[in-house]
Parts: structure tokens; C-alpha cells; sequence
């Protein structure tokens, strides 16, 4: 693969429910280590476009590459296992065990699942309490993840999404429902992530957008309609239309 | 210093537990203790294979007894017609052919949750059962297979009822301390993860269908196995073995005693047994009892004797 | 084969096929409406059948029984629909549970009340003889049944299509589908409970109709043969009354 080649290469996708086209052909490619922001009112297909990513939904038509390999059909166990990890819009959790515990098992996924005997490693766990310090959940390591707060959780996704060490993160909507110090203080973590990790945001922040994206895609009804850097995508009036002016107003 | 006599007073309970016919000799009922124990002892097994797939992973099947019939089975027919008493050669066998039948029905069952499970779990071990009870050459039909002999460890003959029990004894503690390590190792806790939220774990890179059908297979070899201690206890099999009734059973026994524990199914196997075996000479109402307890926990008390037991235990000591 | 005894092995299948009809009506109406799972519904359908059989030879009269065991098995459903099932709304597994363990109480406390071995009941005056057909004598108790469970599913076809209940049903079969195609849960749990709120003032009723089901077709089995457990009766019962 040359290193000019994009990392993500989203070719003609498609999906529709029922009658909603919910992705009506959309296609954009992320370079390796590149930030990219995919921005747009609800409804225009931005977690859709996230689920068909990660294989958690089929698409109608078109193809997924990544590093030039064709994943579409490829299931969402076997996407993980080529580097591509998600950070949940709505919290995906296991409930009852402790937040160390949540990150040794994205830990561990990459050692495989049939170790019947001994116990998880020591090498594991340590590496969890230190991916829970870096996203703020030092001295929470032991707390079950439904015992924390809700901006905790949202830590702790993306800490269980880093755990994966993953080449491509799919970020949907991280500071959703967060207080504006958490928002801060999480936009903060992400800007200071590895730069040759590949990140696709979804996001309605706009600050934290600008803050973090190197290049925003806008997503309307299904289709791509603007694609550039955010000074690009500001200046773009069919975005003030349709999405960008309600949040200036705001 | 703690862990020393843990470990001590587990190493003594273990002996007392296998030794029971030996230091009970004198007793008047040691003969009929001995027997219900075993049985009790038997169907822990098969209770604890059950939990690995109802408790631990999330897999409510209601067709379990098909593994345990089908080592049962296996157990009988090596040693009529294959003219071996060897224990490791028919356990063996009855190991294998449970778990090539999981293998086989959880390929086509390991994709689908919930209740859907639990209907495809209880449709092909009524297949199961239609098979047991019309090839009538193999297993015998509605007669089953009677008169299995008792198998034979190197020189040593099992066929007395306290080694016959020292046998069940010994392997339920082999799959107690199995069921355990697999419990706390990183695959159980693969499971766990399974059971609380498998498309999280399919995001972190698991194939979970076939981590699924890993389990099952893992149970339905251990059910076989306690349906072949079953086969050796009794002399018998019978199509009832494989039957709804003897899932439904190991069912009650998960539930009662509380699912997701290595002491629940065991306390919920002498719980049932009990019932049956004790309390129905007393009451000729044992099902009843049993339907009772059913109902009983799954409305008031959904983690059973244990999770009952463990919230006044907390209650105690705060 | 012969074309009488092809045609008489056709009707066999239809009576039979009536029946299940009949029994899994009951099944589907309560789980389509009331999003419950009923492994009781097996014993329920022979409860239904020794419920009749006690009625006969108290009255001598099928249709009283016809009327009876209905009713009976109508008021067990408006005992245990609040007391038991009520309080575990959407959570199948834990119905599915809770009725193995109802049947396993019903079936042996049959058990207890009527006996342990197979009773037989006549068919009714009327219905107890054969019609000639095609050749062939068919009993006519079996053409009964065919009748019952086509008009049954007249009756089920008209309360679906053209009544307001049918109309909510339907409303929330489809929305339930609609927003499940979504996968939000949110929505759909709330689509669930509106459809169960909907469908709340007709608990009873499709209660009893469940039990009526099964209990008119465990009559099938009561006249054409005899009261034993079938296969179908006792799918989630251990004991069996013939043993």
C-alpha cells in the first residue's frame, strides 16, 4: 500500500429502511492519520453510516476499504481484528463488572477467547488502570460500570475502544450528554491521542468539531454534501443552510 | 494463612464427600443415603453443565437432556455392544458422542438468543428424543437399554454400589474444580462479557458465535458425562432420559438453587432430588411441589437459594 | 391407495390440522396480543378435556360441557393472568419459566383429581355416528371439528379485519415491527406497552378464549379416542397419566 493511499475508503454506499434512504450513496476517503469529522442534523444517516463501518449493518450497495482490502462482507468480529474500534453513541457497556474489567476484555481480545485455565493476567489488568487514568477514571477501576456517572461511562467507552489499540476510531457523538467540564476535559483527551490514529467524529459540538477535525464531512438526508476543511465547510452556504445556521442562532 | 485453611478445610470436605459410604458403613440407612447422594451427586453435573450455559454465558437451553441422554446412551451401548467395561474408553465415548451431537445441533442453534434459543434448544432435543424412541435397534425404544453392566478402572471392578459412588463422587469434583477454573480464567470471563452485552464483544473482535458454540459444546460433553454416570448407576437408559422432562429438570435445578454460581445447581440438584426421591413418599404430590418451587422463584427470588442466601449473609454482617 | 381411502386419510389430516387450529389460535392470540409465552398452554388444553369429562358425567350433556370447560378454564386464565403473568411483562424468558412450572401443577394435580390412567368420553348424540362420503363411512364427530376450526377462524379473520380491536392489534403488531426495524429500544418498549395497553381491556377475554381453545380441542381428542396425554398436551409435562 502506498502511503498516499487513503486509510478509509467509503465507495457509493448505500442503505435504506423501509422507504427512509437512510445512506443514499455516499462516498468519501480518510487519509491515514487523519481526523475527520462527519457532522449533520439527526436523522441524516451519520450512526447508520458508523453501523455500516463496523458491519453491524449491511449496506444496499457499495464497499468499505480499508488499507486497500475490501471489508465489506466482513463480518464486525472480523473488522475489530483489523484495527477498526468504536466508541458507542448510546453507552455499550458491561453492566455489572467493574470498569477494569470492561477494558481487560478489549484487552484480552486480541490474545483470543479459548484460555480455559489461569486467570486474566496481571500485564492486562495493569494496562487498563493505566488507559483509565489517561481518560480521567483513575480510582474508579473497580466501580461496575452501571455504578458510574453518566460522563464516567462515556470515559470508560472510550477507554475500552482504545483498549482495542486500534489503526481507525469511530468516535459517535463522545461528549454526548456531558457537562461542558467533562465536554472540555474529553475533547482535550482525544486532541492528544497518537497521531497516527485515524478518527472518524461524529459530532453536534461544533466547538469540539473545529477543535479536533482536520477535514468535516456533512451528511444531509443520506448523501455527502459538502466535504473539506472546516474553514471549507464554515464557508459552504448550502451547510449554513441546512445545518450550520440553527447553530449559530443557538 | 487464610488460603492454607481454606484449601485444608476443602481438601477434608472433599474426602468426607467421596468417603461417605465408607465412614457412614454402620449406619442403618447408609446404603439408601449413599444411593440418593449419588444420584443428587449425578445430576449436580448435569445441573452445573446446564449453569455454564444458563448462568454463565446467557444460553437458556431447554434441551440439554439431550447430551445427557446421548452420553447415557453412548455409556450403554459401548458396553454391550463394543465389548469394553473400561471406564476412560465408554466415558470417553459418551463424552465424544454428547459432544459431537452439541457440535451439531449448536452450529444451527448458537446464532439465535433468548427465547428463541430456548425453542430451537427444546425442537431438536424432541428430535432427539423421536430418535431415541424409534431406533428401537440401538437404544432399545420405549424399553430402553436394561442391564448395563458397570464399567471396569484398569483391574479394579466398580461394580460395588460404594465404589460405583466413589466414581460419581470423584469426577463431580473433577468438574466442580474444572467448571471453576474455567469460571475465573479469561475465557469464563469471555462468557460473562457474552451474556451482558455480545455486541459490544463482537465490536472488541470476538467471534462470538463460535465462543457460543465453544460452551455449548464444552457443557454437552459434560452433561454426557453425567448421563453416563447416570446409564452406570441406574443399569438403565431409557427414552426419558432424553426427554423435556429431564431438562425441564435441570432446568429447576439452575433456577432454584440460583443460576451463575458453582454452588447453585448443586443445592438446586438435592433440592429436586429430595422432593422426588424423599418428600414424594411422604406427599404423592412431588411434581407439584417442584411446579410450585418453579413459580415461586422465578416471581420472588430469581437468584435462587444462593442469591437468597448471600443477601441475608450481607444483611448479617452489616 | 384407494381414492375412498385417500380421500378418508385427507379428511383425517384436516380434522387434525382443525384441531391444531383450534390449540394454536389460543397459543398465538395470547402471545400476538399479550406478548406472553404459554409452555401452559398444552395443559391447559387437557385440563380442558378432564374438565369436560367431569361435566358429562355429571350433566350427560356434550354441550354443556362445550359451554362449561370454556368457561372454567376462562376464570383459571382470570386467576392467573394478574397473579402470575402480569408482573413479568416482556420478559419471556422468565414467562416461559413461570408456565413450566404451571404445567408441571396442572398436570399432576390432574393427576391427583381425576386419576392416573386413560379415561374415554363418547362423542355427543348426533355426532356419535359416521356420514357415507365418497364411498366411505367418515365419523362425523371429526366433521364437527373441521366446521369448529373453520369457523373459528372466520370468527378470528372478522375480529382482526373489521372490528376496533382488531384495528389496535394490528396497530401494534405493525408499529412494534416498524420502530423494531429502527432499533430503538426505547421506542419499541414503548410501542410494546401501548400495544399492551390497548389490548388490556381484552385480557379476559382472550384468556378465556385461549383456555376455550384448548379445551375444545382437547375434546377432540376426548371423543375420538380417549382423555390420555398426547404428545401435543404434554409438551412441557413430565409425569403422564398413563404410567
Amino acid at each position: 500500500m502506498g502511503s498516499d493511499a487513503p486509510l478509509i475508503e467509503v465507495h457509493e454506499l448505500s442503505r435504506s429502511f423501509g422507504g427512509i434512504r437512510a445512506l443514499d450513496s455516499v462516498s468519501f476517503a480518510v487519509q491515514s492519520g487523519e481526523r475527520r469529522a462527519v457532522i449533520g442534523p439527526n436523522g441524516a444517516g451519520k450512526t447508520t453510516l458508523f453501523n455500516v463501518l463496523t458491519g453491524e449493518i449491511a449496506p444496499s450497495g457499495g464497499s468499505v476499504r480499508v488499507a486497500g482490502d475490501d471489508i465489506t462482507r466482513l463480518r464486525p468480529w472480523q473488522r475489530a481484528r483489523r484495527g477498526i474500534a468504536r466508541m458507542y453513541q448510546r453507552n455499550e457497556l458491561f453492566a455489572p463488572l467493574a470498569a477494569r474489567e470492561n477494558v481487560a476484555l478489549a484487552v484480552s481480545a486480541r490474545a483470543g477467547p479459548y484460555r480455559f485455565v489461569g486467570t486474566p493476567s496481571p500485564a492486562e489488568s495493569a494496562f487498563a488502570d493505566e488507559l483509565l487514568t489517561r481518560v480521567g477514571l483513575a480510582g474508579r477501576e473497580g466501580v461496575p460500570a452501571r455504578a458510574l456517572s453518566h460522563g464516567e461511562r462515556r470515559q470508560l467507552e472510550l477507554a475500552v475502544a482504545l483498549a482495542q489499540n486500534p489503526r481507525v476510531l469511530l468516535l459517535d457523538e463522545p461528549t454526548a450528554g456531558m457537562s461542558p467540564a467533562e465536554t472540555a476535559r474529553i475533547t482535550e483527551l482525544i486532541a492528544g491521542l497518537d497521531r497516527t490514529l485515524t478518527i472518524v467524529i461524529v459530532e453536534h459540538d461544533m466547538d469540539v468539531v473545529f477543535r479536533l477535525a482536520d477535514r468535516v464531512s456533512v451528511l444531509h438526508e443520506g448523501r455527502v454534501i459538502a466535504d473539506g476543511t472546516a474553514a471549507d465547510v464554515r464557508g459552504d452556504t448550502r451547510v449554513n443552510e441546512v445545518y450550520l445556521g440553527k447553530v449559530v442562532v443557538r | 494463612m487464610r488460603r492454607v485453611l481454606l484449601w485444608a478445610s476443602a481438601t477434608i470436605g472433599a474426602a468426607t464427600l467421596v468417603t461417605f459410604p465408607y465412614w457412614t458403613a454402620e449406619w442403618e440407612s447408609s446404603r439408601f443415603a449413599t444411593t440418593v447422594l449419588r444420584d443428587i451427586l449425578v445430576f449436580a453435573i448435569f445441573a452445573l453443565s446446564l449453569d455454564l450455559l444458563v448462568g454463565r454465558a446467557g444460553m437458556p437451553s431447554l434441551g440439554h437432556a439431550a447430551f445427557f441422554g446421548a452420553g447415557a446412551y453412548a455409556a450403554g451401548v459401548a458396553t454391550q455392544r463394543l465389548g469394553t467395561d473400561q471406564l476412560p474408553l465408554t466415558l470417553g465415548a459418551a463424552a465424544f458422542v454428547a459432544a459431537a451431537l452439541a457440535l451439531l445441533i449448536g452450529t444451527l442453534v448458537v446464532r439465535s438468543e433468548g427465547i428463541f434459543f430456548l425453542m430451537l434448544t427444546l425442537a431438536f432435543a424432541q428430535i432427539v428424543f423421536a430418535i431415541a424412541f424409534q431406533w428401537t435397534s440401538v437404544t432399545g425404544g420405549s424399553n430402553g437399554l436394561a442391564g448395563i453392566a458397570r464399567p471396569f478402572l484398569g483391574g479394579i471392578d466398580l461394580n460395588p454400589p460404594e465404589r460405583m459412588y466413589v466414581l460419581v463422587s470423584a469426577t463431580f469434583l473433577a468438574v466442580v474444580l474444572l467448571l471453576r477454573a474455567v469460571a475465573g480464567s479469561p475465557y469464563g470471563r469471555v462468557l460473562v462479557g457474552i451474556r451482558e452485552n455480545e455486541r459490544r464483544m463482537r465490536a472488541l473482535g470476538y467471534d462470538t458465535a463460535r465462543i457460543r458454540l465453544s460452551a455449548f459444546v464444552l457443557a454437552g460433553s459434560i452433561a454426557g458425562i453425567a448421563g453416563a454416570l447416570s446409564a452406570y448407576s441406574l443399569r438403565f437408559v431409557s427414552a426419558q432420559d432424553v426427554g423435556i422432562g429431564t431438562s425441564i429438570r435441570a432446568f429447576v435445578m439452575v433456577l432454584v438453587g440460583g443460576a451463575g454460581t458453582l454452588a447453585g445447581p448443586v443445592i438446586g440438584a438435592a433440592v429436586v432430588l429430595y422432593v422426588e426421591r424423599i418428600l414424594s413418599s411422604a406427599v404423592p404430590v412431588a411434581e407439584t411441589v417442584l411446579g410450585l418451587l418453579f413459580v415461586a422463584f422465578v416471581l420472588l427470588a430469581r437468584q435462587g437459594i444462593v442469591g437468597i442466601g448471600g443477601a441475608a449473609w450481607a444483611r448479617m454482617r452489616r | 391407495m384407494s381414492s375412498e381411502l385417500l380421500f378418508q386419510q385427507a379428511l383425517n389430516g384436516l380434522s387434525f390440522g382443525a384441531l391444531l387450529f383450534i390449540l394454536a389460535a389460543g397459543l398465538s392470540l395470547v402471545f400476538g396480543m399479550m406478548d406472553v409465552v404459554n409452555l401452559a398452554h398444552g395443559a391447559f388444553y387437557m385440563l380442558g378435556a378432564y374438565v369436560a369429562l367431569s361435566v358429562v358425567q355429571l350433566t350427560g350433556s356434550f354441550w354443556v360441557a362445550m359451554l362449561a370447560a370454556p368457561l372454567a378454564l376462562g376464570l383459571l386464565g382470570l386467576i392467573l393472568e394478574p397473579l402470575l403473568l402480569r408482573r413479568l411483562r416482556g420478559r419471556h424468558l422468565d414467562q416461559v419459566l413461570l408456565t413450566i412450572g404451571v404445567s408441571l401443577i396442572v398436570v399432576d394435580q390432574i393427576g391427583v383429581v381425576w386419576g392416573r390412567e386413560v379415561r374415554s368420553l363418547a362423542a355427543p348424540a348426533g355426532l356419535d355416528g359416521s356420514v357415507a362420503l365418497f364411498g366411505g363411512d367418515y365419523p362425523a364427530y371429526r366433521l364437527f371439528v373441521i366446521g369448529l376450526g373453520i369457523a373459528l377462524a372466520a370468527v378470528v379473520t372478522l375480529v382482526y379485519r373489521r372490528t376496533a380491536l382488531g384495528m389496535h392489534i394490528r396497530a401494534g403488531v405493525e408499529d412494534a415491527q416498524m420502530l423494531g426495524a429502527l432499533a430503538s429500544w426505547p421506542r419499541r418498549c414503548s410501542a410494546f406497552s401501548r400495544a399492551w395497553t390497548s389490548t388490556r381491556s381484552s385480557i379476559p377475554w382472550s384468556s378465556s378464549w385461549s383456555a376455550a381453545s384448548a379445551r375444545s380441542a382437547g375434546r377432540w381428542w376426548a371423543a375420538s379416542s380417549s382423555v390420555r396425554p398426547t404428545p401435543s398436551a404434554r409438551c412441557c409435562s413430565r409425569s403422564s397419566l398413563s404410567r
